[in-house]
């Protein structure tokens, strides 16, 4: 069980942002592999480039699973169209051994005008079976596949969902020594994505299984080990849970955070001829500012003072705190305005603290804080990233609810 | 169960940069080989839904199917008959043009077909890890498919003009094949270019249009021209005029040059297989 499959070695890989200058480099390495000359030799980087995958070292041994966790655009998908070899590597060696399936993008590997049925035929033939073997693997993928009488209709007629279960099945069933499964089942029915993670399961004991999802449940279910990538670099490779915790605390992709805070945050606000100063800050138990929590409420320090001059008496002040994670999800918002409370100015001075149950799971969060007098804004700020730390295996979403079981 | 081919040993791939840049001769043409016998069920099915594609929103399907490849060699039929085109033929003039017609079309319509194919076919291409040639090949489907109406029709004036069929007929499809087989290896060189540059395909077209007039297609190249020696040389004029010759009085005119130009096709062909092989990863990544 020692023998790895996948072996990646120093692997590279950089790609142009501009057509023009991804033309002019394709051209180049393809008229210096015509010549029988490396291609990485003479090929200078250009400013519109950048690092889908930089010094990838991952070895991949038979019966482990290997969850690939990032950010879109992180090198995730292209590290496996390197192992399927679709893409070369600039640099490096990659090094597979064994069959290998990959289950990398719907309908990949399948013929659009050829019947499900031929499609299997099709793929088994390239297993190089006696005749008896590829009818007995051709009949067990039919049936794995539930697809009954549509096994004969062309494949460019099925759903999304039928064809992830013709690329499931056929990718299973053969056995493969390497499978690479990239979000492929998020598009199944429930009970036939089950029926794949048993599948899954079953033979991961045989197989080297590199798995890209996003659903953080189901690679700590199946995965033993997580390979965490920004930008195209490995940042950590360790226990499956180390990994996730290491993602969800925020360690990744700053920069892009920050750029998704601008498009989903909305825009800030200052009503600079009411508002004099203010402050909004979360605090710990004891008062002190933070940025990380693992208690069980959160707590919004809001200081708001008006200039002497105004007269707060008429003001019906209201607050609202939207919630989104760190991929742009709203997962809430505490509206003040629905409670149909106001807010109390006292001195002409918002002196208050808003604690806010924990029911977040290990993420970072992110919120605003408005302000409204009627439906007038004063005041509209972004607030810091927020790191909820209390990662627990179970934890299934965006937020964990409390509940209770009561006998009957 | 599936025991037998559990127990194979492992098949080791390596990908690097410089991947199959030194593989042999022997490794190349063997992967071809494989390769089409592995996915001949899939060259069908690519044939079929480009066949299908070129007519899906028409009525007259059949019809068009049929008349299409037709327009081109009528056109000059005509333009034959009202003696617009000079030239006198040991032929009928008619059958002249029908026959040129018929093996450039082949030549050309398989070139422009090969010369396409990777951009048609990105889709798939980019998704899969299968051999190029497979899509070339299969894109040739239809302009077998054209190629047999035509040869209808030359069968069809046979007949009309009292010609007498001869053994080579017999021959024709194998005769048929250094057409395919040059256009095949050009279009795949081409289609190297082709990827990263659009306009080399509007240029194979202007080439493709005059080319008709310097290779004896529609009327017989004037031998008082001072250049006419030069185009003689053009293959494609040693070709059509041998399997015109072959066809209609079962001999072939100038048997050397014919065998010459055959042997530099099958050469070039191999060669320029020899490149796809190490160059086709590279073509992938910017389709």
């Amino acid at each position: 069980m020692d023998e790895i499959l996948v072996d990646i070695k120093n692997v590279s890989k950089r790609f142009s942002t501009d057509f023009r200058s991804s033309a002019k480099k394709g051209l180049l390495k393809a008229v210096q592999s015509f010549f029988g000359l490396n291609p990485k030799i003479n090929v200078k980087s250009s400013s519109t480039e950048f690092n889908a995958l930089r010094d990838v070292n991952i070895a991949v041994r038979r019966g482990e699973t290997v969850g690939l966790i990032g950010k879109n655009g992180a090198g995730k998908s292209t590290l496996l169209k390197h192992i399927s070899g679709i893409y070369l590597p600039d640099t490096g060696t990659i090094e597979v051994k064994g069959h290998l399936e990959g289950l990398i993008e719907l309908g990949a590997g399948f013929h659009p005008l050829l019947s499900g049925r031929d499609n299997i035929k099709q793929r088994v033939a390239m297993l190089n079976l006696s005749s008896e073997e590829s009818k007995e693997l051709t009949d067990n993928i039919i049936e794995f596949s539930e697809l009954g009488q549509f096994i004969d209709m062309p494949l460019r007629n099925y759903s999304s969902g039928m064809q992830a279960r013709l690329g499931f099945a056929s990718a299973v069933l053969t056995k493969p020594d390497v499978l690479l499964v990239d979000e492929v089942l998020s598009v199944g029915d429930f009970e036939f994505r089950q029926k794949c993670l048993n599948k899954i399961n079953e033979i991961k004991q045989d197989t080297a299984i590199l798995f890209v999802s996003h659903s953080f449940q189901t690679m700590s279910m199946f995965c033993e080990r997580g390979i965490v990538f920004n930008k195209g670099n490995v940042v950590k490779d360790a226990d499956i849970v180390s990994a996730i915790k290491f993602y969800m605390n925020g360690n990744v992709s700053d920069s892009n955070l920050n750029e998704n805070e601008n498009t989903f945050q909305g825009k800030e606000f200052l009503n600079s001829g009411l508002i004099k100063n203010y402050a909004l800050c979360f605090i710990d138990e004891l008062g002190s500012k933070t940025t990380s929590y693992n208690e069980e409420k959160l707590r919004l320090s809001v200081f708001i003072e008006f200039y002497e001059d105004v007269d707060t008496s008429s003001f019906r002040c209201t607050f609202g705190i939207p919630i989104w994670n760190n991929e742009g999800v709203k997962i809430t918002a505490i509206n003040l305005d629905k409670d149909n409370s106001m807010l109390k100015i006292e001195n002409r001075k918002i002196n208050k603290i808003i604690e806010i149950e924990n029911c977040f799971n290990s993420s970072t969060i992110l919120s605003c804080f408005a302000l409204v007098n009627g439906t007038e804004y004063l005041l509209r700020r972004k607030l810091p990233p927020l790191k909820i730390d209390k990662y627990h295996p179970r934890e299934d979403g965006l937020v964990q609810l409390s509940y209770e079981v009561k006998n009957v | 169960m599936l025991a037998l081919y559990m127990n194979k040993p492992l098949k080791t791939e390596i990908y690097t940069s410089n991947h199959r840049l030194k593989s042999s001769f022997i490794e190349v043409y063997n992967f071809y080989i494989h390769s089409l016998l592995k996915y001949k069920k899939f060259m069908w099915a690519n044939f079929l839904k480009n066949f299908k594609a070129s007519y899906e929103q028409s009525f007259l399907r059949f019809f068009w199917k049929l008349t299409l490849p037709l327009v081109p060699v009528g056109v000059y039929v005509i333009l034959q008959m009202i003696g617009v085109l000079k030239g006198s033929t040991n032929m009928p003039k008619v059958l002249y043009v029908v026959i040129g017609m018929t093996f450039w079309q082949l030549f050309t319509s398989s070139l422009q077909a090969v010369i396409s194919s990777p951009i048609k076919d990105s889709a798939m291409l980019k998704k899969m890890n299968l051999p190029f040639i497979l899509f070339y090949i299969s894109n040739l489907g239809e302009v077998i498919f054209d190629f047999l109406i035509r040869i209808g029709l030359v069968v069809i004036l046979f007949f009309i003009l009292g010609v007498d069929f001869n053994f080579w007929w017999l021959a024709l499809p194998f005769m048929s094949i250094p057409f395919i087989v040059s256009a095949l290896a050009l279009g795949i060189f081409i289609s190297f270019f082709s990827v990263f540059f659009g306009d080399i395909k509007n240029i194979v077209d202007i080439v493709v249009r005059y080319g008709l007039f310097a290779s004896g297609v529609i009327f017989p190249l004037p031998a008082s021209l001072s250049f006419s020696f030069y185009l003689k040389l053009n293959p494609l004029y040693i070709y059509i005029e041998n399997l015109r010759s072959l066809v209609v009085f079962g001999s072939i005119s100038d048997f050397g040059p014919f065998w010459i130009a055959n042997s530099v096709v099958f050469i070039f062909c191999l060669f320029v297989l020899k490149k796809l092989y190490s160059i086709e990863a590279r073509l992938r990544e910017y389709l």
